[in-house]
């Protein structure tokens, strides 16, 4: 996963945005890939942090990156019931 | 009327299609979007070209008669959680049925955190209906297809761009 412009460590950190969880890396491997989109476009991720943050990833071409910690309600209401689903197994 | 707008940065430009950028819409002279925001470029075309490519599927006489506000409420309500049911939410049997109104924020990532938009259409016009979060929303009626042909004129500029800053070439194949 691609840092972005979150790592404060990085020559690309962009102060504005937040800077990027230590957990970003571990909660993008068991995120969900937003489904039903056209070929070709781009991917967008959710994932659920063990303290209960929704994270989103962005990418393109293969190249992921966060994207933002998300407020519960807009993480999409089927992504979410996945994520929630997953974290009570 | 309506334009989408976008900017390359250069201090992060990467291999296509990893642009980086900033991209944002002009409804009637003011900016919907997070103009400062940088992000992957084709993040948010793909979501709007998506969009574009729904146009002529957004009849709806329920959503078209609703009060601005009812209208935008029960298409989020049904992508997202809702901590309240809106009005209209209890005449959809089928919350997916609304998921081709949604423009924003659908998949666009953080160019448009915070900002909700939906379409609506008739035979001959198509009505942008947005909002700031907690904002009061607004509506711009403009002639069907206006979206998708703006956004996907804007798209092609941007390939054309950014095909051209990373790899010296304007080949679109």
């Amino acid at each position: 996963m691609n840092p972005g412009t979150h790592d404060p460590t990085s020559p690309n950190f962009n102060p504005r945005k937040s800077p990027l969880p230590s957990d970003a890396e571990s909660v993008y491997a068991n995120a969900i890939k937003v489904g039903d989109r056209e070929p070709g476009t781009g991917t967008l991720y959710f994932g659920k942090s063990a303290n209960g943050k929704y994270y989103r990833y962005s990418g393109q071409n293969g190249e992921v990156h966060w994207s933002g910690e998300m407020a519960p309600n807009k993480v999409p209401r089927a992504i979410k019931k996945q994520l929630d689903h997953t974290e009570g197994s | 009327m309506f334009a989408v707008e976008f900017e390359i940065h250069f201090d992060a430009v990467k291999a296509w299609p990893a642009t980086w950028g900033s991209l944002w819409l002009w409804v009637e002279g003011r900016v919907v979007g997070k103009a400062d925001e940088s992000e992957m470029v084709m993040t948010g075309f793909d979501s709007l070209h998506e969009v574009a490519i729904e146009t002529g599927t957004r009849a709806n006489p329920l959503l078209w008669g609703a009060p601005l506000h009812d209208a935008l409420d029960v298409v989020m309500w049904a992508r997202y959680e809702s901590d309240h049911e809106p009005a209209l939410a209890r005449l959809i049997s089928d919350p997916a049925s609304l998921f081709p109104f949604e423009v924003l924020p659908r998949w666009t990532g953080a160019f448009f955190d915070g900002w909700e938009a939906i379409l609506l259409e008739n035979n001959t016009s198509e009505r942008f209906i947005y909002r700031q979060e907690s904002g009061s929303p607004i509506e711009a009626t403009w002639p069907l297809g206006t979206f998708r042909q703006v956004v996907n004129e804007a798209k092609y500029d941007f390939e054309k761009a950014a095909r051209t800053l990373v790899t010296g070439s304007e080949s679109m194949s």
